[in-house]
């Protein structure tokens, strides 16, 4: 199967892994909940539903960026800091108050971890330049 | 695909990304607090003991409470209810301590003569409150209604907070009913109360509190609360103070009374 389909579905699937975990373990409604109407009856939260969740996300968009360019080797340097620097600022931004929910620094490590594996899968399989 | 468009495609998944990860954050609830409702006073009392009706040879006239003539608020609901209340209390209170009853009369006036006349004693309960308003501070700014410059017309709003102490004595007394004649006077001092009062309304007419009883409930409830307390040390102290023992050597001076009057 094509590689860049691969990554795409991959995406989509950590995508909606994160959503389902938003959705079954978060006892909060999250603000993009509210907006598609999705109605939810949780009575307890699980702690692992604070940064999990945000993982799969992460993930998902890595995916997604590999899809894109065809390998996440294959994303240029400045792309992979640009990611890098949203994933976390969104988490900084969060802390100074600017973007609606809780900034931790426990989720940027989370982050962090999540992109130095995923970059570091793409090292041991990397592709053929020519690919 | 072009390198261009993956870039593009890039900005867009960032974007995405961004925009999901934000709107991940728990959903605010907003509370519309509810305006605030005058408190419906609950004035209830139990007498602490009971006997059987009739069991004393004293048959007692009521009057409902009334409040002292210098108390201004006395036909605001919270005072109003509360001796409205009471009358039904004592009246309980009375039975329950072997007094034949009759009332509670709104007034001396709405009691027939049977009932005067067959009655020992007329029983008068009169609550003297004092309200002091020393503590209200009382701010007021100016506010233009009409005209510009040298025509300007103004008007004053006050705004007012701080606190009451509200204080006071239950005068009891004991007549002849036709005559009234008294026979007994008591006059206990109840405890004397702080009513905090947070009001957010404006008032044109500075010291005067009927606006504020009447359309402010975070005015109001304070004072249904400092009633309640009131309610229930009055109707104590009514109880200890009417013991039968004491009041059935009253009826000789009632019939004293009646003897030189000529009825």
């Amino acid at each position: 199967m094509n590689k860049r389909l691969i990554y795409f579905l991959l995406s989509i699937l950590c995508l909606l892994i994160g959503v389902g975990l938003y959705y079954f373990f978060k006892k909060d409604v999250l603000v993009y909940e509210s907006f598609i109407g999705l109605k939810k009856m949780n009575t307890r939260g699980y702690s692992f539903a604070n940064w999990l969740p945000d993982l799969c996300w992460e993930i998902s968009f890595l995916f997604m960026l590999s899809a894109i360019w065809g390998n996440w080797q294959l994303v240029p340097n400045s792309m992979k800091l640009l990611t890098l620097a949203v994933i976390m600022g969104t988490e900084l931004v969060q802390m100074l108050g600017w973007l609606p929910g809780t900034g931790d620094i426990k989720d940027i490590l989370v982050y962090f971890i999540g992109f130095s594996i995923f970059t570091l899968l793409f090292l041991i399989n990397r592709p053929k330049q020519n690919l | 695909m072009k390198n261009w468009i993956k870039i593009l495609l890039s900005f867009v998944v960032i974007i995405v990304y961004a925009t999901m990860v934000s709107s991940s954050a728990k959903k605010k609830m907003v509370t519309v607090a509810k305006p605030l409702a005058f408190k419906v006073p609950s004035y209830e009392y139990a007498p602490p003991s009971q006997t059987s009706v009739g069991s004393n040879d004293l048959k007692i006239l009521l009057l409902e409470p009334r409040f002292n003539d210098k108390f201004k608020y006395a036909d605001y609901r919270t005072f109003n209810d509360f001796s409205k209340f009471m009358a039904g209390d004592l009246n309980e209170s009375l039975t329950a301590k072997g007094y034949t009853v009759r009332g509670p009369f709104e007034n001396y006036e709405g009691a027939l003569y049977t009932d005067k006349i067959e009655s020992d004693l007329l029983l008068n309960v009169q609550i003297d409150f004092d309200l002091n308003d020393q503590n209200i501070i009382w701010s007021g700014s100016e506010i233009q209604v009409s005209g510009k410059r040298k025509a300007a017309v103004f008007n004053t709003l006050y705004k007012l907070n701080g606190f009451f102490v509200l204080s006071g004595k239950l005068n009891l007394s004991l007549s002849e009913p036709i005559t009234k004649e008294k026979i007994w006077v008591k006059s206990i001092p109840l405890k004397q109360r702080k009513i905090n009062i947070v009001s957010t309304g404006t008032y044109k007419i500075l010291r005067d509190y009927s606006a504020a009883f009447e359309t402010e409930p975070s005015f109001s409830n304070p004072f249904v609360t400092t009633m309640q307390d009131y309610y229930k040390e009055i109707l104590d102290i009514a109880w200890t103070n009417l013991d039968p023992n004491e009041l059935t050597s009253l009826k000789k001076y009632t019939r004293e009374i009646r003897e030189k009057k000529k009825y």
